[in-house]
C-alpha cells in the first residue's frame, strides 16, 4: 500500500495543476504556519528567558552551599575540613569560603540597600563567575577597601570608577554617648559589575574577604563555603547537597543552587507548558481549515475515487492517501511555521523599542532559545492534531456510492 | 459452464411518486467470448443493471453467480474481485486528470500488483496494440475524445478480466470514433476472446455484437436478429 501511495503522493505534488496551491489549502497550511510560529515565538522566549536566568543565577552564585547547621558562622577549622574533604572528590571543581552581610550604600544623600560579599578574588578557580562579570574596571581588588559594584547600584549612587562610597552596617554597631553609632567604612570604586540579572546588579558590591572581616568585624569566621561543581553535575546539585550532608554528619547545612531558586524554576516551568497548552488551541483552530480543505478535495475529487473505487482501490487506501497528503502539507506548515517563529523571536530579542522591565522580569532584555526538545514536540502536538482532524472527513470516502458519482457526473 | 448467471434480479428505487421498479426478474447468462448488447430506451435500467453485474450496486432480490460462485456486495474480497475480474468502460473516460495515458491505464494492475513498473510495461504494451503509443505520455486533456475513450477501453483490460462491462462506450464520440472503437471491441474480442457485455440504445452497434437483449419495463428479453 505504501507503494501506491507513495506514488499518488509523487504525482500530487508534480501535478501540472498544482492542487496544494489551491485556495483552500493555502489557507489550511497559513493557518498552520501561523498559529506554529506563535507558539514558537512564545516557547522560544519563555526557553530563553529560563536559560539565560538560569546562566545568570549561576554566573553569580556557585552551585553547592556549606553554612554553620546552627545559627551563627562557619569557623577556619570547618572550612579547612571541608575544603579538605572536597579536595577528592571528581564532581567538585573548586571551593571557596566567602562572607556576605546586608549594607546600606551611601554616597551623599544617596543611599540604597544593598549585598555585600567578600570574596577571596585572587584565587584562579573561584567557583563564581566574578571576574567574567565585569563590565567596566578592574576585578583586582588588591587596594585597600577598593569594591565592584553592580553597575545599576554605581547608576542609582551616581557614582563610577574611583570615586568613593559608604557601606554602613548595623550589624556592627557601637555604643557610643549618642546612643548607637553604625560601622561605616568608605570604600573606592575599582570595577562596575555586570551579570545581566537586575537584582543583583542593582546590590552586590564585591570586597577582599579580608577587608569585609574587617569591616564586619569576622575574625577567621565565614559565612559560608561555596562549591563549583563539573558542568555535567550542575543540575544534580541538589542530590549531591544531600549525599554530603549525610556524609558530613549532619554538622552542616547544605543546600544547592536548585534548592534557592526551585520555586522561580517550577514555577517558569509550569508557566511555560500552560502556554503552550493554550497556544496549542491555535493549532487546534487552524485544524479546522483542515477538515474544510479535505472535505472540498474530497467532494472535487469524488469521481476520480469513485473510479478508482470502481478499479478495486479499497476505501482505506484511499483515506490514507489523502491523510498523507494533509500530512505532508502539515510538516511542510510546521517546519515553515517554526522557521518564522524562531525568525520573529530573533528579532524580538535583538530590537531595542520594547525591552523587559528587569525589577519585575529579573532579566530587562528578551532573550530567544529554541531547543529540539521544543522543536519535537511542537512538530509531534501539531502532526497530531492535523492528523485526528484529517480523519474526520475521510471517513466521507466510504460513504461514497460509486454508481451515483458516475450518474451524476 | 457460464461465466456469469443472473437470476432473478430486481431493483426499485423510491421516488417521490412512489416506487419505481427498474428491474422486474431479469435473468441472463454469460458465457466466455460472448459479447452481448443491451439496448432500451434511456431510463430503461440498462446502466443499473450492468452496475449490478459489475457489483458497484446493489439489488433488492436475486443472484448473480460468477463462475458459478455467489458474488454480492458483502463479499469480503469485492475490491479485490472487482479488480481482477471486471473491467469497466463508462460513457464518459473517467480518466485521472492528474496522471498520464500510460498511469491512467497501468492503475487497475499498480493497485492489484503493487509493481508499478511491471504495470507501466504492460500498459505501454496495450497502448501500443490500441495504437496509442505515441499518446502514452499525454495528459487526458491533451488527447482527443475518441483516444480519451481507447485508453479507458485499454484500463479496462489491463488486468486480462473475465468481463468488460461497456456502458454507452460510445456515447460521447462521433460516428466516425464510434465505428471504430466498436470495431476495435469485436476485433479484440476475435483475437483475445474478451467477453463484453455493452449497454447501448444504438441498434447499429448492437447488431454487431453477438447476442442482443431488450431491457424493457424491467424485463430482459433475448432480441432475435
Amino acid at each position: 500500500m505504501i507503494k501506491i501511495i507513495l506514488f499518488f503522493l509523487k504525482k500530487y505534488i508534480n501535478s501540472p495543476k498544482k492542487e496544494w496551491l489551491r485556495f483552500d489549502s493555502v489557507f489550511m497550511i497559513l493557518g498552520i504556519i501561523i498559529s506554529v510560529a506563535t507558539l514558537t515565538i512564545a516557547l522560544s522566549i519563555f526557553e530563553g528567558y529560563e536559560t539565560v536566568l538560569k546562566d545568570t543565577i549561576l554566573s553569580v552564585n556557585s552551585h553547592v552551599y556549606f553554612y554553620n547547621s546552627e545559627v551563627g558562622n562557619l569557623q577556619n577549622e570547618d572550612v579547612e575540613l571541608i575544603q579538605e574533604k572536597l579536595q577528592n572528590k571528581s564532581e567538585v571543581v573548586s571551593s571557596s569560603a566567602l562572607i556576605i552581610s546586608q549594607v546600606i550604600a551611601a554616597k551623599g544623600n544617596r543611599i540604597k540597600g544593598s549585598i555585600v560579599r567578600g570574596i577571596n578574588w585572587e584565587q584562579d578557580d573561584l567557583p563564581n563567575k566574578y571576574r567574567e562579570s565585569i563590565w567596566e574596571g578592574s576585578w583586582k581588588l588588591d587596594k585597600e577597601n577598593s569594591a565592584v559594584i553592580g553597575f545599576r547600584l554605581a547608576k542609582e549612587l551616581n557614582i563610577t570608577i574611583g570615586d568613593e562610597f559608604k557601606l554602613i552596617s548595623t550589624m556592627n554597631s557601637k555604643m557610643t554617648p549618642m546612643g548607637l553609632k553604625p560601622k561605616e567604612s568608605t570604600f573606592t570604586v575599582v570595577g562596575l559589575y555586570k551579570s545581566g540579572m537586575y537584582e543583583y546588579d542593582t546590590k552586590f558590591i564585591y570586597i577582599d574577604i579580608r577587608d569585609m572581616a574587617e569591616f564586619n568585624s569576622m575574625q577567621n569566621e565565614f559565612t559560608m563555603v561555596e562549591v563549583k561543581l563539573k558542568p555535567e553535575m550542575i543540575e544534580k546539585a541538589d542530590y549531591l547537597a544531600y549525599l554530603w550532608q549525610h556524609e558530613f554528619d549532619y554538622k552542616y547545612q547544605i543546600t544547592s543552587w536548585i534548592d534557592f531558586n526551585s520555586n522561580l524554576f517550577t514555577l517558569l516551568k509550569m508557566e511555560k507548558w500552560v502556554i503552550f497548552i493554550i497556544l496549542s488551541f491555535l493549532i487546534l483552530i487552524a485544524s479546522f481549515n483542515v477538515v474544510s480543505s479535505i472535505s472540498t478535495s474530497i467532494l472535487e475529487k469524488r469521481m476520480e475515487l469513485g473510479i478508482l473505487k470502481a478499479y478495486g482501490a479499497t476505501d482505506k487506501l484511499l483515506q490514507n492517501i489523502f491523510v498523507s497528503k494533509t500530512l505532508i502539507l502539515a510538516l511542510l506548515a510546521v517546519s515553515i511555521g517554526q522557521v518564522l517563529g524562531v525568525l520573529i523571536a530573533k528579532f524580538l530579542s535583538w530590537q531595542r523599542f520594547f525591552v523587559l522591565k528587569g525589577d519585575v522580569y529579573f532579566l530587562d532584555k528578551i532573550n530567544v532559545q529554541f531547543g529540539i526538545t521544543s522543536w519535537l514536540i511542537i512538530l509531534g502536538v501539531s502532526i497530531v492534531i492535523v492528523f485526528f482532524a484529517s480523519l474526520i472527513p475521510i471517513k466521507n470516502i466510504s460513504r461514497l456510492n460509486i454508481t451515483n458519482i458516475i450518474r451524476k457526473a | 459452464m457460464s461465466l456469469i448467471k443472473i437470476e432473478k434480479l430486481t431493483k426499485s428505487y423510491l421516488e417521490a411518486s412512489g416506487k419505481l421498479e427498474v428491474l422486474q426478474g431479469v435473468d441472463l447468462e454469460v458465457f466466455t467470448g460472448d459479447t452481448i448488447a443491451i439496448t432500451g430506451e434511456s431510463g430503461s435500467g440498462k446502466s443499473t443493471l450492468l452496475h449490478m453485474m459489475g457489483m458497484l450496486d446493489d439489488y433488492d432480490s436475486g443472484k448473480i453467480y460468477y463462475s458459478d460462485k455467489l458474488i454480492d456486495l458483502n463479499y469480503n474480497k469485492l475490491n479485490e474481485f472487482r479488480n481482477k475480474s471486471i473491467g469497466f468502460v463508462f460513457q464518459s473516460h473517467y480518466l485521472l486528470e492528474d496522471f498520464t495515458a500510460e498511469e491512467n491505464v497501468a492503475m487497475p494492475m499498480f493497485i492489484n500488483t503493487k509493481d508499478f513498473k511491471k504495470s507501466l510495461i504492460k500498459a505501454r504494451e496495450l497502448l501500443k496494440a490500441l495504437d496509442l503509443d505515441n499518446r502514452k505520455d499525454h495528459y487526458p486533456n491533451e488527447l482527443s475524445g475518441g483516444e480519451q475513450q481507447r485508453v479507458a477501453v485499454a484500463r479496462a483490460l489491463i488486468n486480462s478480466p473475465q468481463i468488460i462491462l461497456a456502458d454507452e462506450p460510445t456515447g460521447n464520440l462521433d460516428v466516425k470514433h464510434s465505428e471504430e472503437l466498436i470495431n476495435m471491441l469485436i476485433e479484440l474480442n476475435k483475437t483475445k476472446k474478451h467477453t463484453f457485455v455493452i449497454a447501448t440504445h444504438n441498434l447499429e452497434i448492437a447488431a454487431k455484437m453477438q447476442k442482443c437483449f431488450e431491457l424493457a419495463n424491467g424485463v430482459l428479453k433475448e432480441v432475435t436478429k
